[in-house]
């Protein structure tokens, strides 16, 4: 495209970090052994083997066995489907819903912002246990309903996030030059507000994804979200963390699993601000 | 001899944000030759200019563009009428400088970016690079372009050098000087209004205190205040200039907002001043005015 182009940049934003590139990397790597855990899995997902019962790690189960005798490599590879699900169908709603509203809030200003607010206010301070309980009620427990249930009391952080800093943008000179313009509302909102609002929800939404699956184990524990036999790391380390003191591995390898998955979507996080920043010195 | 009509006008126009005003019940007319806004930060310049620009609503009084009021005109002629030149800031970061300045053109004509370029005297190549990648100079310049690329009667421009050194601030000022649109100056610079600005107003905590020809007015000044701020602009050489009066003191509250820092200020200072003719073309607000002027 050439150089007269108002919606297409010129020049990329700058080049993608080495960190961000291991983020990803470790992000794909976790997706495709969930993908591909059918071939990748030494044994059937959930199959109870009492005479096993809590086997330390050894060459038949290299990540020991849980409880009820069950592979925990085996385990953690399915469980990774359920959980990476979870995360990215939350922080996918929440941060649409979010910066949606958030953007809007900001950059329209008076009531309108007041009433997003407002509103805003409400989820935020409804307690997300009982919003998750009643929506259990309504909905059944399951997956689906944890999603909802995180996806529901998640939005309102974005919104307040993207709120702030649309309203910080809006008080530009290049918004007002835009304005005085010509350029419509929501083109302003689009080629100016958001790509200069996006930066620390982007940010914020690649840290939130630890919290998004320990919250999604907290509603599983209280029997809210995924059920056994569903195979899902928070619920796994849930099960297992009485046993935590005497059999380390029950609870260590999926609690590692988490701690991967947050580290890489947090490098990648890291390495999407920077490559997002506009003022980043090329090298 | 006929006086030409005010491109713009401020009709004691208040201005502020939310309950807070913070111009007061100001009148000021832009006229051809090049109108100056003169002041200190904080005393309502850019915000008049916001007003002028249609961006801000009056909370009372109005502001007329030819003989219509801005909040009756159908604003896209207006928009293509009257155009911002705000600080070399006043680009989006994540567009190059061509997409911004192509961004005041339809479709269709985008092909003249390079042309516009070249018309503030920079090279095509520009049109490629982002802000952070140009100078201040440049980017003031792709800001100039922008707004001339709507062929505007009246640039409204607000401290369009103020964060340029002085030799680029002399080419800017060349090149504004030169550009043949009309022109409202928004600056705390006296030397940038009496080069561009036939006639000036000097504004202080929202009032305007003094209006006349630039040349007179900074000349023999009428108000205390307009004094300050010329005697206040250091010399080549000299020592630096004294401060005058209590420079530090806030606005008062009632009577002159000025009196609480003017050396000249009596009993009488306490009752507000109402601006008055003072000579030909010329008004002050301040009681001791004719004996400034003597």
């Amino acid at each position: 495209m050439s150089v007269l182009s108002v919606t297409e940049p010129v020049e990329r934003p700058g080049r993608v970090d080495r960190l961000a590139v291991l983020g990803g990397a470790l992000i794909v790597l976790v997706a495709l052994s969930a993908v591909l855990a059918p071939w990748l899995a030494p044994y059937e997902e959930n199959t109870p083997d009492p005479l096993h019962s809590l086997d330390p790690p050894s060459g038949a189960h290299w990540f020991g066995t849980d409880f009820a005798g069950r592979d925990v490599l085996t385990q953690v590879l399915y469980g990774g489907r359920t959980s990476l699900t979870v995360v990215v169908a939350v922080l996918t709603v929440s941060a649409l819903v979010g910066v949606t509203l958030g953007v809007v809030a900001g950059y329209a200003g008076g009531l309108t912002r007041d009433v997003i607010m407002r509103v805003t206010d409400v989820f935020l301070a409804f307690p997300a246990l009982l919003l998750s309980l009643a929506l259990a009620v309504v909905l059944g427990p399951s997956v689906t309903t944890a999603i909802v249930a995180i996806a529901a009391t998640w939005w309102p952080w974005y919104a307040r996030l993207a709120a702030s800093v649309a309203a910080s943008v809006a008080t530009r000179p290049y918004v007002d030059a835009a304005r005085c313009l010509g350029v419509p509302a929501p083109l302003i909102v689009l080629r100016h507000v958001l790509p200069n609002s996006l930066t620390p929800v982007l940010v914020q939404v690649s840290l939130d994804a630890g919290g998004v699956i320990l919250t999604a184990a907290a509603l599983s524990y209280l029997g809210l979200g995924a059920r056994e036999p569903v195979a899902e790391w928070g619920l796994m380390v849930q099960q297992s963390q009485t046993y935590f003191t005497t059999n380390w591995w029950v609870v260590t390898f999926p609690g590692l699993a988490i701690l991967v998955t947050a580290f890489a979507f947090n490098l990648l996080g890291e390495g999407l601000r920077a490559a997002l920043d506009p003022r980043r010195v090329i090298k | 001899m006929t006086v030409p009509a005010p491109v713009l006008r401020a009709e004691r126009v208040t201005l502020g944000y939310g309950r807070t005003a913070v111009v007061h019940d100001v009148s000021l007319d832009v006229t051809e030759g090049g109108v100056g806004l003169i002041g200190e930060s904080g005393s309502g310049k850019t915000t008049l200019a916001r007003a002028f620009l249609g961006l801000l609503a009056p909370m009372s009084g109005a502001i007329w563009y030819g003989d219509q009021n801005l909040k009756k005109l159908d604003m896209r002629r207006f928009r293509r009428d009257v155009q911002p030149v705000f600080q070399a800031e006043a680009l989006d970061p994540r567009m190059s400088a061509g997409a911004s300045v192509a961004e005041a053109l339809p479709r269709k004509e985008r092909d003249r970016v390079p042309a516009l370029l070249e018309k503030v005297g920079l090279p095509a190549e520009v049109a490629g690079r982002r802000p952070h990648q140009l100078s201040g100079g440049q980017r003031q310049r792709v800001v100039i372009a922008r707004a001339l690329a709507v062929s505007p009667r009246l640039l409204i421009l607000d401290e369009p050098t103020s964060a340029l050194d002085v030799t680029v601030q002399a080419r800017i000022l060349d090149l504004l000087a030169g550009l043949g649109t009309e022109r409202l100056l928004i600056t705390h610079n006296l030397a940038v209004v009496s080069r561009l600005c036939r006639t000036a107003h000097v504004l202080f905590a929202g009032r305007v205190v003094e209006s006349g020809p630039t040349a007179e007015l900074l000349a023999r000044p009428a108000h205390p205040y307009t004094l300050a701020l010329r005697d206040a602009v250091p010399k080549l050489g000299g020592a630096p200039p004294p401060a005058r009066g209590r420079t530090e003191a806030r606005p008062a509250a009632t009577g002159c907002p000025f009196r609480l820092r003017c050396p000249l200020a009596v009993a009488a200072c306490e009752r507000a001043p109402e601006p008055r003719e003072v000579g030909e073309g010329r008004r002050a607000a301040c009681h001791r005015a004719e004996e400034l002027l003597s």
